[in-house]
């Protein structure tokens, strides 16, 4: 049975730019896991009117949609679309323990702990944990013992959703991210952190988001986010492709 | 006498253009405070050791100032204690702890390979790669600032001119650490909080108004004032004992 790699990766006609970066992602990852025997799944349309659900959600159906598709599976890593992966990054499947795992946010501690905050206060009656167990969302691996997780968590969406979107729209501290991390905690999932190796976000608070691609030097996946002046998100396509040309032009 | 100990080196020297004690007073103050109400002896070092170039060296000779003690932390003179920060001592065994410093990786990285020639064939990962403001070890562990010290005086002229950058003895420490192969214990960031400025942590919840305490404050028990200049140290070490001195009395 086959490891899974899941991402959502839908183009948004109104923000083409947005989208434009995300094939370096999708390109990077069919090569991680063709090398590493592994099943990519791509979903590519929207599964809801945006009114209701935006894409951030879609991921928590991951395991409905590999059902509906007939992929049995052992493990599944859900993989943002602003990440690419180093052709040589090891096997990360082996490293689970068969837990959730899952890399800290670390970066914007000013957002992490709004998110934290104003979610506790507005969504979860004032229950809360270790801002150092706050996880990005943007690589997690997981499997059939999170079918309920993952389930609970869209009932809770659909239960909630006027006040989860309220939430966003007036603190803008994240979508699907903090409720997920609430939910973990909440029902004391055994989550198993990982290296910053293999989610490194916030690579140029790091200093290390250079010319000479310094990152690709000191872990596996590359996580674009929080890039400062990032306008039409043009910095995110010049640094994702100049990391995939690096990587992988001489291999693909 | 108490069975642990936490020692500073405070220092005033004609090497830098500012004082010690300018920032040093408030880190002092929190220290000894904590150090009272959790029976923890206090080892103020204001006297520089005249063998030494820097200052900053003086933290080695800890493994001779010591002995007697079943606990130890170092901490250096630009951190300030948390009133009610629990004991740091009830959290681990016997272990070398330290929090990872990856405030930086460029600097990190860097510091790494112009350090590494004296190192040859040692190699540090960079998620085990510790700042060495707040380190809290055992007695079993003293012979690593002897050594420390050893190299130090074996490579002085070199290290007291370095103009390669990377810091001074941080990365010295850890790659004799990584010699050493101790038992480690990674600590929460909340036992050395750095980069507060980086991880935007000087700023508090103003989305929630019933909430004014800054986040360093809130989510950590040593926060470290380091990463910026010393001037906007002295400001900001000085508005934190403004804001908090009264907790400590």
């Amino acid at each position: 049975m086959k490891n899974v790699i899941f991402m959502t990766n839908i183009r948004d006609e109104s923000k083409l730019d947005r989208s434009e970066p995300y094939k370096y992602s999708v390109k990077s990852w069919k090569y991680w896991c063709e090398k590493n025997n592994v099943e990519f799944f791509m979903l590519d349309q929207y599964m809801f009117d945006t009114n209701y659900m935006i894409p951030n959600w879609y991921k928590l159906y991951v395991f409905d949609l590999l059902d509906n598709n007939d992929i049995d599976y052992n493990q599944i890593a859900i993989v943002d679309a602003d990440t690419i992966v180093h052709p040589d990054c090891p096997n990360f499947f082996e490293m689970s323990d068969n837990k959730f795992c899952a890399v800290h946010n670390d970066g914007s501690y000013d957002w992490v702990c709004r998110s934290m905050e104003n979610y506790s206060k507005h969504l979860f009656n004032g229950f809360t944990f270790p801002i150092w167990e706050y996880i990005n969302s943007g690589f997690i691996i997981l499997n059939k013992k999170h079918k309920k997780l993952y389930k609970d968590i869209i009932n809770f969406y659909t239960e909630n959703r006027e006040s989860i979107v309220s939430v966003q729209k007036n603190f803008g501290v994240g979508t699907d991210q903090p409720i997920i991390n609430f939910f973990l905690q909440k029902q004391n999932v055994d989550l198993k952190l990982l290296s910053y190796k293999f989610n490194m976000q916030d690579m140029a608070l790091k200093e290390i988001l250079t010319e000479d691609l310094l990152f690709t030097k000191l872990g596996w996946i590359y996580h674009y986010n929080a890039i400062p002046d990032n306008h039409d998100s043009s910095l995110t396509l010049y640094w994702m492709k100049k990391t995939y040309e690096e990587l992988y032009d001489n291999i693909s | 006498m108490s069975k642990n100990l936490i020692y500073m080196v405070a220092i005033n020297h004609n090497s830098s253009e500012y004082k010690n004690t300018d920032y040093s007073q408030y880190s002092i103050e929190t220290w000894k405070y904590w150090c009272e109400r959790n029976n923890v002896d206090f080892m103020l070092i204001t006297e520089h050791d005249e063998r030494l170039g820097k200052p900053i060296w003086n933290k080695e000779l800890i493994f001779e100032r010591a002995k007697g003690y079943d606990k130890i932390g170092v901490v250096d003179s630009d951190t300030m204690i948390k009133w009610d920060a629990p004991n740091i001592f009830d959290e681990y065994d016997d272990e070398f702890c330290g929090v990872v410093d990856n405030v930086n990786l460029k600097w990190v990285h860097d510091s790494l390979n112009v350090y590494g020639k004296f190192f040859k064939g040692v190699e540090i990962d960079i998620d085990n790669y510790i700042n060495a403001g707040v380190l809290f070890f055992t007695k079993e562990h003293l012979s690593l600032f002897e050594d420390i010290l050893s190299f130090y005086f074996n490579n002085q002229t070199e290290l007291d001119n370095w103009k390669l950058g990377g810091g001074k003895e941080q990365t010295i420490l850890n790659y004799h650490l990584q010699k050493k192969n101790f038992k480690r214990k990674f600590l929460t960031p909340s036992w050395n909080l750095l980069g507060i400025h980086k991880k935007q942590m000087f700023k508090n919840n103003w989305q929630l108004k019933e909430d004014p305490l800054p986040f360093f404050v809130k989510y950590g028990y040593i926060w470290h004032f380091t990463g910026f200049s010393i001037t906007d140290r002295i400001n900001l070490m000085t508005k934190t004992w403004q804001f908090f001195g009264d907790r400590y009395k």
